[in-house]
């Protein structure tokens, strides 16, 4: 995968030429489509290969309509392959439910996935979805920091470069964010909790 | 969550976030150990860290297996982008226009049945007079309006008509004798007396009151 422009001024720019129906824009985002496959199949060997080619191929086509159905939600938090990986996350774990649901289970040992995993994979993609909810309520600067440090795994120092602000002024509001964010996160769990 | 008011104390618990610091760092453990509230707040912050590195690993971990996978044939997802886009865009038209055409059909439907007055086959006409008595059946109507039958009156004769609650006639809402005519319409008075679902009843007497065997009764309900 080549490496996309992914400035989010440029990603919104994107996907409202997508949505105004714009010709190059669509094109671009064809070629920014081409990660769907590949997280899926990525995603695929993970769970090992539940999925046959076939499968795949009707999860990926199935995911480029949510893709699109969602788009206008699309607020160029980071980049956009990121907000895609989410949609193919829980879209391929979507279509593993539903073929275990299809396929009556004989033995224990032909389940292609072991409800333990699926049990996992659910955890995950909760957490995931509770964790980038959250950050979507932070001051845009300093979610920002947080998920340029997590989510992309940059230092402080290249975080700097490619903002173009001090590494020292990154660590602050990385930490404002973090902090914000633990009140975020332990207000709703709570809340959910006392549910 | 507050921001500790200690400058110094907030000071290095930012830079044990940051990785500026070691938890085994004296000045920390001694913090930790005076304030047990910072260090309960560190420890909440800590695991809000795991949990984003967490995700945020095993998310770069499965891009990054992707980027070495082949890619898509050329021009596979822009076909299959235009596909959705086919979907997407044009799919609730129909649907939409399927369920316009539906509430119009239904709301004609209904108009006829109402102008035609009971709906056909959903109702039971008791005895053999089906064709003769009207309402009967389901009546599509706020209210009762005419009652209306089709049986000969022997000169000098009268009707006789009689609502019953249910179809074994044993509670009677309402009755009416000395009908000359083969019609009747309720006062507002009357129509309270009758119930949404009941059965009614036409008897034939001759000039000597005399009962004829030509009796018919019908089930009739409201629905409005």
């Amino acid at each position: 995968m080549t490496e996309p422009n992914t400035g989010s001024a440029y990603e919104l720019a994107l996907v409202r030429a997508v949505l105004a129906d714009e010709e190059p824009a669509i094109e671009e985002f064809s070629h920014r489509l081409e990660c769907v496959p590949r997280i899926l199949s990525a995603q695929n060997a993970r769970f090992g290969r539940p999925l046959d080619e076939h499968d795949l191929a009707d999860v990926v086509q199935d995911t480029i309509v949510i893709i699109l159905q969602k788009l206008r939600l699309f607020r160029g938090e980071g980049p956009l392959e990121g907000w895609i990986f989410r949609i193919c996350c829980l879209e391929y774990l979507n279509s593993v439910r539903r073929r275990r649901r299809r396929k009556p289970v004989v033995d224990v040992q032909e389940l292609p996935v072991p409800d333990a995993q699926i049990a996992k994979e659910e955890r995950q993609m909760q957490d995931r979805e509770t964790l980038y909810k959250a950050l979507e309520r932070l001051d845009p600067i300093e979610a920002d920091a947080v998920r340029m440090k997590h989510f992309e795994g940059l230092t402080f120092e290249q975080m700097a470069e490619r903002t173009g602000v001090s590494a020292n002024t990154m660590k602050t509001r990385y930490y404002r964010g973090l902090e914000r964010l633990e009140g975020i996160v332990g207000k709703d769990e709570g809340t959910a909790q006392g549910t | 969550m507050t921001p500790d008011s200690n400058p110094a104390a907030e000071e290095l618990l930012r830079a044990l976030l940051v990785g500026d610091r070691r938890e085994s760092d004296p000045e920390l453990v001694a913090l930790f150990a005076a304030r047990p509230d910072l260090a309960a707040r560190y420890r909440r912050m800590k695991g809000l860290v795991e949990r984003l590195d967490s995700v945020g690993s095993l998310d770069r971990e499965v891009l990054a297996q992707a980027k070495t996978l082949p890619g898509p044939e050329p021009g596979a997802m822009r076909a299959a982008l235009d596909r959705a886009r086919g979907r997407h865009r044009f799919r609730w038209w129909p649907l939409v226009a399927l369920a316009a055409l539906l509430v119009v059909g239904a709301v004609l439907v209904l108009r006829s049945r109402e102008s035609q007055g009971p709906l056909p086959n959903s109702g039971s006409t008791l005895g053999s007079h089906e064709g003769k008595m009207k309402p009967v059946g389901v009546l599509r109507a706020p209210r009762y309006e005419e009652f209306s039958w089709d049986l000969p009156l022997p000169k000098g004769g009268h009707y006789a008509l009689t609502f019953y609650a249910d179809e074994s006639k044993k509670a009677v809402l309402l009755r009416r004798e000395d009908l000359r005519q083969p019609r009747w319409t309720p006062t507002s008075e009357e129509r309270a007396l009758l119930a949404d679902k009941m059965t009614w009843e036409v008897e034939v007497f001759d000039a000597g009151g005399r009962p004829r065997p030509s009796a018919c009764s019908a089930s009739v309900s409201l629905v409005r």
